[in-house]
């Protein structure tokens, strides 16, 4: 009967109305959401104990990586051309040490490993002069974002310097790390 | 007078109620569902905000420094799983291809890759909740920023902190708000059934009065009213009902003025004429005898005029008897006699003896008005010597407590088309014999002799041909449990050999 | 030929039935009021009343009475049908008979005749004198002796006492009784007998609720006796 069909519908659309809401009880998955700021800490032991070198992670980052140095350096004034830079640029030429390397950090594959690749470093005004006895210009950029930021934060505490890398055929022009440090969220 | 089953079935009342409970259900249903979401969402926000400030805090309190020394890793780690908040959780740890752990496995099977993805790329910190064989996880993943120099702006450390936290105490306040919910409102419509029901009824008695008075006006009783409360639709229609009624109870009281009107017109009619008939026919003889003395013309004019004076006062007469059926004064003096006998006596009064076959059993004794049977009988047996052919059969028997008088005659028997009418006033079934030697009332007032007296008569064709009147009275005569409306009056002659004036209506 | 008597108010019946009485031989004087019917008795001597119970002044039941206090002259109602109720008062103040209008002269001329006619001894070989309790009966000399007073009935009456007292103890169903006293159909109206029954009752002096010489039978009719 047609007033029976429509008193089954009615008890239907009522379950619908009435379950809806409470099927999707209890905890639902989500998406990833966005849960505000990072957590920011000082990780890195003081200027003076550590270099600052740049390797890559497993999954292709580029990570700041301090190495612990046995005696204290002398923090070089600015726009000194200090050892620090170019002892920086040395160890990163030299590739991870042992526990890096146990880490997974690793150097781009472009990148010599030829510790004795590093010249001298020229500090000139917001510029840094990375002078390398190597050729420049087929470096790959991984390799040179390497170098740059490594030089960079080497010659300015926030690496807020521009880095140029002269090789023996020729002077690349003068690029900053793309690593760049931002402010640190209050807490 | 009952309603059709389904009607009942699924009566007014029943759709009211479940009408007003869909509302109840539709509207707590509603409410204690958007309650419910609202207080999950509010559960679930509270718990994963706390979770991701509270981790957020212990994991730069606790962070280990750089150079990540693998095996002190776990006692950071350690140092923050104790510090959970709200609920216990599981911090694990990644950087580079270093995997740590606070719980017993130092990867999580939890962890999804979406959001560790999210935490390797995004400068934000992520959350996501995760059901894994059935139970729900808070899964949240911290990147670690790291200070370049103290107090100064920040670089990703490469870093990753990730805590699990399983749910169980949510999920247990949620299943409690489920419960609680259905709890709730199981209960309110429960309670709303009452105030349906009162709904339902304040409706119903309007409507249960309007059934009644509607019945009580089909039963005749036109004054019927409804009392008119209030304002709403039901007074409306009330109202309605009562403007209707008082028309329909002024357009029969018309109808039954003029139909009253044309009855004592066609009386008063007959009245008059009945005097001019009365000096007429004295004198009819007068004119038969001497018409022989007169010129041709003269007397034919002159016999003419006597007989027709002789049909027109057979159908005065016959005008007033059904004048006095539909005045409702038609009165019945019965008397028990011998049904054969006053058949008999019908026939012989009229020299039909001859020309009727007749099968008169005796002994049947029956309570009738002699002269109105006898009217039915000579009505029945004139009209089937008039319009059908000899021979004509008179046949008495009994059929259960009834006399069973049937006249058949052997003509052609009546039109199909002209039998529902056959008993109608003035209905001619042949055109060509309309001027017959009957008034045309003949077996009109014959059927309202036989319902006057509580019988039936019927006409059919039966199939050898022929027609067929069949009369059944009952033996014991008009019973007052058969009477119209009016009843039967009080017996008048008490005196007389059992006579008993009977006043009935006509109809 | 008998003298009639017509009171009738309406003047085409009136003249209608005077006319066809006098045809059919009778000696009519037709008045138009109960009044100068019944002034013109003394002079008319009529054999017979014809009595229109509807009159304009004095109606024919009251006439009636009237004529019953002073004789028993023979009375035929003239009635329409339906005019139940003044047939029945009629009858009861002493009417033998009763006409429906419109008649043929015939049918009156064959009513007069029948009332007037005497009764036939049934019987036939019955003694002309008979004794019932107190009641004396004399055929030949057609009275009725109540202790040794002559009784003033009525035709109708007289021949209903006769024709019940011919055969004491005989049931006769009054469609017999119309038939056989009246000389009407069996199918006319009972009420005649009924009637003529309660008037003889009283003038006989039955004690009512009673009576000792006319019985009724339920369902069946009347009888004489038994004593």
């Amino acid at each position: 009967m047609f007033r029976t069909r429509r008193a089954g519908l009615l008890a239907a659309l009522l379950a619908v109305v009435a379950w809806g809401p409470l099927v999707g009880c209890g905890v639902q998955e989500t998406a990833v959401i966005d849960a505000g700021r990072p957590a920011v800490a000082d990780l890195l032991p003081p200027r003076e104990g550590r270099m600052l070198l740049f390797f890559y992670s497993p999954s292709g980052e580029l990570l700041p990586v301090p190495r612990i140095v046995e005696a204290p350096w002398p923090v070089p004034a600015e726009g000194a051309d200090g050892p620090d830079a170019r002892a920086a640029v040395t160890a990163l030429l030299a590739g991870p040490d042992t526990a890096e390397r146990r880490a997974g950090l690793r150097s781009a594959p472009s990148l010599p490993r030829s510790a004795s690749a590093a010249d001298r470093v020229v500090t000139d005004g917001p510029t840094v002069e990375v002078r390398l006895r190597l050729r420049v210009a087929r470096l790959p950029a991984p390799a040179r974002d390497q170098l740059v930021c490594t030089a960079a934060f080497a010659a300015h505490a926030q690496g807020a310097v521009s880095v140029s890398l002269v090789g023996q055929d020729e002077r690349l022009a003068p690029a900053d790390c793309p690593l760049r440090p931002v402010p640190a969220p209050v807490r | 007078m009952r309603p059709p089953a389904a009607t009942v079935a699924f009566g007014l009342r029943t759709r009211l109620v479940l009408a007003f409970l869909l509302v109840a259900a539709v509207s707590a249903v509603t409410t204690a569902a958007l309650t419910y979401r609202e207080a999950r969402n509010a559960v679930l926000t509270r718990a994963q905000d706390t979770a991701v400030v509270s981790f957020r805090e212990e994991a730069e309190r606790f962070v280990p420094g750089l150079p990540l020394d693998p095996d002190g890793l776990r006692w950071h780690l350690y140092d923050i799983a104790a510090r959970a908040k709200p609920h216990p959780w599981i911090v694990f740890a990644e950087y580079g291809s270093v995997r740590a752990s606070s719980g017993d496995r130092p990867v999580s099977g939890v962890l999804t890759e979406e959001l560790r993805r999210a935490a390797r790329t995004s400068p934000n910190g992520s959350f996501e909740r995760v059901v894994k064989d059935g139970k729900a996880y808070l899964t949240i993943g911290m990147p670690v920023l790291t200070r370049v120099v103290a107090g100064g702006r920040a670089v990703p450390s490469g870093l990753v902190l990730y805590a699990v936290m399983p749910m169980t105490n949510e999920e247990v306040d949620i299943d409690a708000l489920v419960t609680a919910a259905r709890d709730g409102a199981l209960p309110g419509l429960a309670v709303a059934l009452v105030p349906a029901l009162l709904a339902a009824r304040s409706v119903l008695r309007p409507v249960r009065a309007l059934r009644r008075a509607a019945h009580s006006m089909g039963g005749g009783r036109l004054d019927t009213r409804i009392p008119v409360r209030g304002r709403d639709e039901m007074a409306d229609l009330a109202r309605t009902f009562n403007e209707s009624a008082a028309r329909l109870e002024h357009s029969v009281q018309e109808l039954r003025d003029a139909g009253g009107r044309a009855r004592r017109f066609a009386s008063d009619v007959s009245h008059e004429l009945r005097t001019p008939l009365a000096g007429m026919l004295a004198v009819a003889d007068v004119l038969d005898e001497d018409a022989g003395e007169l010129g041709p013309d003269t007397a034919r004019a002159v016999r003419l005029i006597s007989a027709e004076t002789t049909k027109l006062a057979v159908l005065v007469e016959d005008l007033m008897e059904i004048s006095r059926f539909d005045a409702r004064a038609a009165e019945l003096t019965t008397d028990e006699v011998d049904a054969a006998e006053s058949v008999r006596n019908t026939l012989s009064d009229r020299q039909w003896l001859g020309r009727v076959r007749t099968e008169l059993p005796d002994g049947f004794r029956i309570r009738l008005d002699p002269r109105r049977f006898d009217v039915v009988v000579a009505n029945l047996v004139g009209n089937a010597l008039r319009h059908g052919a000899e021979p004509v059969t008179v046949r008495l028997s009994k059929r259960g407590d009834a006399l069973v008088t049937e006249v058949r005659d052997c003509g052609p028997g009546i039109a199909p088309e002209a039998l529902p009418h056959i008993f109608d006033r003035f209905y001619k079934a042949d055109d060509a014999r309309s001027r017959s030697t009957g008034s045309g009332l003949g077996l009109a007032i014959a059927e309202e002799n036989v319902t006057l007296h509580g019988g039936t008569l019927r006409a059919e064709n039966v199939p050898g041909g022929g027609a067929l009147f069949t009369v059944e009275l009952p033996f014991e005569g008009p019973t007052s449990g058969s009477g119209g409306p009016d009843g039967p009056a009080a017996g008048e002659g008490s005196e007389a050999a059992d006579s008993r004036g009977v006043k009935r209506s006509g109809r | 030929m008998p003298r009639v008597l017509l009171v009738e108010d309406d003047r085409s019946v009136r003249e209608g039935i005077e006319l066809g009485l006098r045809r059919l031989g009778h000696e009519v004087l037709a008045t138009a009021t109960g009044e100068a019917g019944l002034e013109a008795l003394g002079a008319f001597r009529p054999d017979l009343l014809l009595l229109d119970l509807m009159l304009p002044a004095m109606n024919g039941v009251q006439v009636c009475h009237r004529i019953r206090e002073a004789g028993q002259l023979p009375i035929i109602m003239l009635t329409a049908r339906g005019d139940d109720g003044d047939i029945v008062l009629g009858l009861d103040a002493g009417a033998d008979d009763y006409i429906v209008k419109p008649a043929r002269a015939e049918i009156v001329e064959a009513r007069i005749r029948a009332v007037l006619r005497r009764a036939e001894d049934p019987a036939g070989a019955r003694p002309p004198v008979e004794h019932h309790g107190e009641l004396t009966v004399d055929r030949a000399a057609h009275t009725v002796l109540r202790s040794g007073a002559p009784l003033p009935l009525a035709p109708s009456e007289l021949k209903l006492l006769l024709h019940l007292s011919a055969v004491p103890e005989q049931v006769f169903s009054r469609q017999r009784l119309l038939k056989e006293v009246w000389e009407l159909s069996y199918h006319s109206d009972v009420r005649l007998v009924d009637a003529c029954v309660r008037r003889l009752r009283i003038k006989i002096g039955e004690p009512p609720g009673a009576p000792r010489y006319i019985q009724t039978l339920r369902g069946l009719g009347y009888r004489f006796g038994p004593l």
